[in-house]
């Protein structure tokens, strides 16, 4: 992993129901299996309904983690809903070398119009269609996680969907034909993710 | 590489909720009685479906009301089994009157609160004024800062209480530790389970063969004794719970004692927190000092008993210290860490250092390293006796007035 600061950030923007939460969850454990890492994973929690604005955070670091307040700053922000774009949330508090990735069909250049952030930093992956591809609806946690951890470098695909595949057969133990279509939207987001 | 510290442990990812849950796995009650409550609910419905997978034998006991969760663990407890629960806010609050009950039959209950403001306003967010409001209840508070003291803390309470008979309270921070994934060494069950060992009481309800009684009426002859005898077990209840962290320490590798001195030994001045804003503290101690700045922390893990006589030694020498309480007493003079920690110190006769109370964090308000900095330019100036700020009043950190 390319760790520039003494503590990675990141941010996640999502509504009620796309999955932010888990995703930021599902990434620290991830991080884990490197053994290098130690982590934050946690969610931003207000009224909690289906469609309004959330944020889930992640901290990874090489040395033990033991601030407990909010991230203002970020290293990477990942949006789950495009049309959280037009808020000024999504930038808020964004270093000119933070990237953000984010679920869109359009461009990074047609992004990068609208958020007015450098092209160069931004990243763009249609989880959306990917989610509903593979998973059958949209749902696009899975997809922007694969999406993270292409952006994020160096950690390795199969572990990170070995990772994955325990967590969520434990988690849908009851409906495990959902674990391979999440496997391969994360597959298919990490290879499909792009700066354009 | 990141290793576990100990031989029996490995490393994982879980929140605080979660944490719990484990480690209540591993301790395995035999009786669990609760009612679900925002930031606490994971804890109980975890622990529920662990019943029921039958990966534990505990009796799981879903009560209508946490004043019947606290009352079911009592009974469970004075029929003499390991008895647990876990609450928060206003369940905490519903629990109130059988809180006494509990420390007045000296029963070894652990419960696990995690700290939530309390109604009204309504607030689901952290602070610490539920578990604060129970500080005279008999009750030993150990706080965590951390996903791994949760952990480490549940453990050895079943310990201390069952050796002080008295009920144990652990609690961590509501959202920010509940909610909140850390990596975590867990130790393997069959060491969590040799380091509980049986639980052997020395009478309960159910030994028909020495039939005893409890809870009975108590005037004047004799219920001032009784109370003096809590009084008591809190005071000696120091040495087991620093007895216990030792062998704790000789299991499983991490150290623990009744506060935790960070940067202190040549510090000029301090800050006193408890729970989980001592970590943001740490890391802005980590910044002053990078700039010879002189500030060290002290975080409270025991809160009750109050470790008053080492923490005046420990202060005696600073020239400035800030105590930053989570809860304010609205009583029109301090708040609960800032009285205990004055008088501490006075009681000792020891008067120099200049002490400023602080209230933060109140429904989750934030609270980060920039207010700590600006918490030492205070400190700063007090010590070098100029510009000072009133140590008169109480202070309150990212409020507006």
């Amino acid at each position: 992993m390319s760790i520039e600061h003494k503590i990675t950030e990141i941010r996640w923007h999502g509504r009620g129901g796309q999955g932010a939460k888990t995703a930021a969850l599902l990434f620290a454990e991830i991080i884990i299996q490197t053994g290098e890492y130690y982590i934050q994973a946690f969610p931003e929690y207000g009224p909690e309904r289906m469609g309004a604005p959330v944020q889930a955070f992640n901290r990874v670091s090489k040395n033990i983690i033991t601030i407990h307040s909010n991230i203002i700053n970020p290293d990477y922000v990942v949006v789950l809903d495009s049309s959280l774009l037009e808020s000024n949330q999504v930038t808020s508090g964004l270093k000119c070398t933070s990237k953000i990735i984010i679920n869109t069909a359009l461009s990074s250049y047609a992004v990068s119009m609208k958020i007015h952030f450098n092209k160069d930093n931004i990243y763009v992956v249609n989880a959306s269609n990917i989610s509903i591809e593979t998973v059958g609806k949209n749902i696009p946690n899975a997809p922007m996680l694969g999406a993270l951890i292409k952006i994020v470098g160096n950690i390795d695909l199969n572990m990170s969907l070995n990772s994955v595949k325990n967590k969520l057969l434990d988690k849908f133990r009851n409906k495990p034909e959902v674990v391979n279509g999440n496997l391969n939207a994360i597959s298919r987001a990490f290879q499909e993710v792009k700066n354009n | 590489m990141i290793r576990p510290l100990s031989s029996k442990g490995k490393l994982v990812a879980k929140t605080g909720n979660e944490i719990a849950a484990e480690a209540m796995r591993q301790i395995e009650p035999d009786v669990v009685a609760a009612y679900p409550i925002t930031p606490a609910t994971e804890i109980v419905q975890i622990f529920s479906q662990f019943v029921a997978d039958g990966i534990v034998k505990s009796k799981y006991i879903a009560v209508e009301s946490e004043h019947s969760a606290m009352s079911a663990t009592i009974a469970a407890s004075a029929a003499g089994v390991r008895a647990m629960t876990g609450t928060s806010s206003q369940g905490l609050c519903f629990m109130w009157e059988m809180l006494y009950i509990a420390s007045g039959l000296r029963l070894p209950i652990v419960m696990v609160a995690v700290n939530r403001a309390i109604s009204a306003p309504i607030n689901i967010h952290c602070d610490h004024s539920d578990t604060m409001g129970a500080r005279d209840s008999g009750w030993i508070q150990i706080y965590s800062e951390s996903v791994q003291e949760v952990y480490d803390n549940i453990i050895q309470a079943v310990r201390i209480a069952e050796q002080t008979k008295l009920p144990v309270l652990v609690t961590m921070d509501g959202f920010i530790i509940s909610h909140c994934m850390e990596l975590v060494e867990v130790y393997n069950d069959d060491a969590v389970k040799s380091f509980i060992g049986e639980y052997t009481p020395e009478r309960y309800l159910l030994d028909i063969k020495n039939p005893y009684t409890l809870g009975s009426l108590d005037l004047q002859n004799y219920y001032f004794e009784h109370k003096y005898q809590i009084a008591k077990a809190m005071i000696d209840a120091q040495t087991t719970i620093v007895n216990i962290a030792n062998e704790f320490t000789k299991c499983f590798g991490r150290s623990y004692n009744l506060y935790e001195k960070y940067m202190m030994d040549d510090a000029d001045m301090a800050i006193v927190i408890i729970g989980s804003a001592a970590g943001t503290v740490k890391m802005a101690i980590n910044e002053l000092r990078s700039q010879n700045i002189k500030i060290g922390l002290i975080k409270i893990r025991v809160y009750r008993p109050f470790p008053k006589d080492n923490i005046a030694i420990d202060l005696a020498n600073i020239k400035s210290i800030a105590v930053l309480d989570r809860s304010d007493s609205c009583s029109g003079a301090f708040s609960p860490i800032y009285s205990d920690i004055v008088s501490s110190l006075y009681s000792e006769g020891i008067t120099t250092p200049k002490i400023i109370s602080y209230v933060y964090g109140l429904g989750g308000r934030e609270i980060t390293i920039e207010h700590i900095k600006n918490i030492y330019k205070t400190l700063n100036q007090i010590m070098l006796g100029k510009d000072q700020k009133d140590c008169s009043i109480v202070h309150y950190i990212n409020l507006r007035k």
